[in-house]
């Protein structure tokens, strides 16, 4: 009865103290097995009906945090997607150097890009080679796309490149179908034309534009690109032809510099035509009228001749 | 009676909130402690026989979720509630920044039994562990028994 007294129980709180950890030892050394089911019942019995909504409550957060999670998941999946892309890229592009490297027979230099103004057509890159020996000013800087350019500042690690974007750059070209031999240059860094080519030269849009090696400083056989436009002005002298370049700077990672090696034979140019000048007009030939036939006869009447008697008084000898 | 089931329905809803709902909003892991709260509500107000005894009913509903170390939560509980029992006579307890200070008093001995009782954790990792949670949580507790102290009270037992 004692027990049921709660007038005792404030009285002694040391008691109820006690009371209650000797329960609680008596929890802990209860059977594992009976611990569970106890536990189990309690929960199951006490807290179902309150399991519902707070289930609902779990489910809307923890889909908000897997939202949150997969947000976090799909902008670096993102991210690797970017970076294998431009591996994938870069890989192509090696190929196709690697090609090139085999097709040819220049002693080749690979190098990467680490610098270049943001614009598509820059004048200057920015190259790191790997090997940075023997590369001096002047020598060609080629692509899986064809020409890139020459190296104009060596330094012990780094160099720059001025690309045929340069406004200063001029490059020997030819058309490769008809031998015609031009300037490949930029208008003012802007357009590419192909300049110095009379206007009576054979010259189609869609014609491959190389390299002539004339120019003494670039190969021969080096792609430039595509004829775009041909635009004929009579007042000119010279064709208006604009050039699609094939180099791409925007894709452009890697290049080889051409340190040595045998190059490709100059190519034969087309035999030159005339240019359309007043000078060198085939001259016209005046016809002038058949000369009129002189009727040319003797005179009919006796001609005096002089009398050929001596004369007189002789000659006294 | 109506004051004992109205207790009893607050213990069943902080032990419910404890231990289903309340770690899935926790901010930066931190987790308030409700059932300290409940304690130190019954505590407070009626002294150490109902501190105990709301302790052990509170420690072993807490146990029936975790049954592998059923009766150390009972355990907690009741050393809780005799705390809270003793300390009332010794704070002012009208005040709410008293009751806001023991219930994070109350948290952090409760977070020892749960440290060292149910996570196994070690003596040298408490201080890491003190640190990083446990005087989160319960400054975190301390705050939102600021907020619902007053009202649990008036609610369950009428007006001051």
């Amino acid at each position: 009865m004692l027990l049921f007294n709660r007038r005792f129980w404030r009285r002694h709180d040391i008691a109820v103290l006690i009371a209650a950890l000797l329960i609680s030892a008596v929890l802990a050394v209860l059977p594992s097995g009976l611990k569970t089911a106890g536990g189990g019942g309690v929960v199951g019995t006490l807290f179902a009906p309150l399991e519902y909504p707070a289930s609902q409550v779990r489910s809307l957060f923890s889909s908000w945090r897997d939202n949150q999670e997969l947000r976090l998941r799909l902008a670096v999946t993102s991210l690797e997607n970017i970076s294998l892309k431009e591996a994938a890229r870069e890989n192509d592009e090696f190929r196709k150097l690697l090609e090139l490297k085999s097709r040819t027979r220049w002693l080749l230099k690979a190098a990467r890009v680490v610098g270049r103004e943001p614009a598509a057509r820059a004048p200057f890159l920015v190259i790191e080679p790997g090997d940075p020996k023997d590369i001096r000013d002047d020598m060609p800087a080629v692509s899986d796309r064809g020409l890139v350019g020459k190296v104009v500042n060596s330094g012990p690690k780094y160099f720059q490149v001025a690309t045929i974007f340069d406004p200063d750059s001029r490059v020997s070209a030819i058309v490769a179908r008809s031998l015609v031999l031009g300037i490949f240059r930029t208008d003012r860094g802007q357009r590419c034309i192909l300049d110095r080519v009379s206007l009576r030269s054979d010259v189609r849009e869609g014609d491959t534009v190389l390299t002539s090696g004339y120019g003494q400083v670039f190969p021969s056989g080096l792609m430039l690109g595509t004829v775009e436009r041909i635009r004929v002005d009579k007042r000119q002298l010279t064709m208006n032809i604009e050039i699609s370049p094939s180099l791409d700077l925007n894709r452009t990672s890697q290049m080889f510099i051409i340190t040595g090696g045998i190059n490709p034979p100059l190519p034969s140019l087309a035999p030159a035509k005339a240019p359309d000048s007043l000078a060198s007009r085939p001259r016209r030939r005046i016809k002038f009228p058949p000369p009129p036939e002189l009727d040319i006869r003797l005179p009919q009447a006796p001609v005096p001749v002089p009398d050929e008697s001596e004369l007189p008084g002789g000659t006294g000898q | 009676m109506i004051k004992i089931i109205k207790l009893v329905s607050l213990i069943w809803l902080a032990v419910f909130l404890q231990s289903s709902v309340i770690n899935i909003i926790s901010p930066w892991g931190l987790v308030p402690n409700f059932m300290v709260i409940v304690i130190a509500l019954a505590g407070l107000k009626e002294g150490v026989s109902s501190g105990v005894w709301t302790g052990l009913l509170v420690g072993f509903l807490a146990d029936c979720y975790h049954p592998s170390t059923m009766g150390l939560f009972a355990f907690g509980g009741t050393v809780v509630g005799y705390l809270t029992g003793m300390a009332r006579d010794r704070i002012y307890r009208e005040q709410l920044i008293s009751q806001a200070a023991l219930t994070a008093a109350l948290a952090l001995v409760y977070q020892l039994f749960v440290f060292f009782g149910r996570d196994g954790g070690t003596l040298s990792s408490y201080p890491g562990y003190f640190i990083r949670f446990g005087l989160g949580g319960a400054v975190l507790t301390a705050l939102i028994a600021a907020l619902i102290l007053p009202a649990l009270e008036r609610w369950t037992y009428g007006k001051r």
